[in-house]
């Protein structure tokens, strides 16, 4: 499977979604696939994939769950000898769920992720933003990915989940495991999978014999629908599912936004002088940045947009590429913090829109503040210290600022 | 004009919230709720149509 050895020949029919240089500059390899004769690109590398790049394809196959479906969602096939889905025999419901049990597998998490729901997070996370910086700021340089950004929403996803939040680094090699360096290392994928599961059987285990108030997995272990409980399989994916995006995906996001502010300053001085803007650059940096591209699995032979797709061909809808869509989006390739049109899909489209996309908000607009509160002026050390991490979430992994 | 939600194309974007905070809320999933159900004031015209232009699931209804 170590495709990325050999150079690709051709970005429509041979793209590689782990070669250095696409992970660096995905966006001139979706403008080229783009504007050709087929927007929809092909490869045959890391079991084959479909690649749309035009917003209203992406956003189709989003919608088009009977023929696009969820059940594998992952931008590369599943390790030799698993399962499709995300975490073997534990799928990661609701992700990983199609119509109809996905409607329920939905509904009973969408309460935790509302808009008044999440507010309750908003202090500590400001707190725990200013903690990060105290340790750096004397140093007048500091890693704004792997000090900051990387620290984050782990534990804001760990106070959600009721886990210990001390284990935030554990948390994140797991994570990393699965969703990252696993995608191209199967035997630390399997090996990731693992223990995440363990972990997360031991929590059920132990709130089973002693219940707890005001918490999201007593809850969920509670629920019923039809009246029936709904089982610790559903209960454990959607602790996977929680941890693994409430992680990888947010964190890219803020350290792509501080890569951004670092190259800016007109953009900073931007968000100094008019604290109103901040929703609407929040959804601007969110469209330009969109980490995230998911997966789905064709159902049935169809021919979409002209290409002869097989069922249990993989297609990539990629979200990060549709943003960038001149047909959707006036200079798209520009960040204009106050852009008053901005259908982005950074949270996808239909029923799997991130259910997770108003707690990333939050934690997204809280770092950006806190930071520019305590560092207004920052830059990159130089271009070459910033690290990519890319193929299912495109974010720096280590991004050095100098203040 | 008048404003109104699709419910069963809203999948919670949010996008309306905040583009017109005054005009939509959100129910108890993160849905969209409207919250002035009568004639728009003119103040906040702009804001009703950014929010509609701004819907990734075409789910707000313009009435003129």
């Amino acid at each position: 499977m170590a495709d990325t050895r050999q150079p690709v020949t051709s970005i429509h029919t041979d793209y590689d979604i782990f070669d250095p240089a696409y992970v660096l500059n995905p966006v001139d390899s979706w403008t080229e696939i783009r504007e050709s004769k087929c927007p929809i690109a092909q490869t045959d590398r890391w079991g084959g994939s479909w690649l749309p790049t035009r917003y209203d394809d992406v956003v189709a196959m989003a919608q088009e769950h009977e023929t696009f479906t969820s059940r594998g969602i992952i931008v590369v096939p599943p390790p030799p000898g698993q399962t499709e889905g995300p975490y073997g025999g534990i799928m990661a419901p609701p992700i990983t769920s199609d119509p109809p049990d996905h409607h329920w597998h939905r509904r009973l998490i969408l309460p935790a992720f509302s808009p008044q729901s999440v507010v309750k997070y908003e202090q500590s996370t400001r707190e725990f933003c200013h903690s990060l910086i105290d340790k750096f700021i004397d140093e007048g340089k500091g890693d704004a990915a792997g000090e900051y950004a990387q620290q984050i929403p782990v534990r804001v996803i760990s106070t959600m989940l009721g886990v210990p939040v001390d284990m935030a680094d554990e948390f994140t090699s797991w994570v990393r495991g699965v969703l990252e360096q696993g995608l191209t290392d199967p035997e630390l994928r399997v090996a990731s999978r693992l223990k995440i599961i363990q972990f997360f059987l031991g929590q059920l285990e132990d709130r089973k014999k002693n219940p707890r108030e005001h918490d999201l997995m007593t809850e969920l272990i509670n629920s019923e629908v039809d009246g029936k409980k709904v089982g610790d399989n559903y209960v454990l994916g959607v602790c996977n599912l929680m941890l693994v995006a409430g992680v990888d995906t947010t964190w890219s996001a803020i350290g792509s936004s501080l890569w951004h502010l670092a190259q800016h300053p007109e953009h900073r001085e931007q968000l100094r002088a008019n604290v109103d803007l901040w929703p609407t650059a929040i959804e601007e940096l969110l469209r330009v940045y969109a980490p995230v591209t998911m997966a789905r699995i064709v159902d049935h032979d169809t021919e979409f947009q002209g290409c002869p797709m097989k069922t249990g061909d993989r297609v990539l809808m990629a979200f990060p590429a549709a943003n960038r869509d001149p047909r959707m989006f006036e200079n798209p390739n520009e960040v204009i913090l106050d852009r008053e049109h901005n259908r982005h899909v950074a949270f996808g489209s239909g029923i799997h829109r991130c259910a997770g996309s108003n707690l990333a908000r939050l934690e997204l607009r809280v770092a950006l503040q806190t930071w520019l509160e305590r560092i207004p002026e920052f830059e990159l050390v130089d271009t070459t210290d910033v690290t990519w991490a890319g193929g299912q979430v495109r974010g720096p992994r280590r991004c050095l600022v100098t203040f | 004009m008048k404003v109104m939600v699709n419910s069963s194309s809203c999948h919670g974007h949010q996008m309306c919230a905040i583009a017109a905070p005054e005009i939509f809320g959100s129910d108890e999933i993160g849905n969209a709720v409207v919250l002035i159900t009568n004639e728009i004031p003119d103040h906040l015209v702009a804001k009703a149509r950014r929010a509609e232009a701004n819907c990734p699931e075409r789910a707000i209804v313009i009435q003129l």
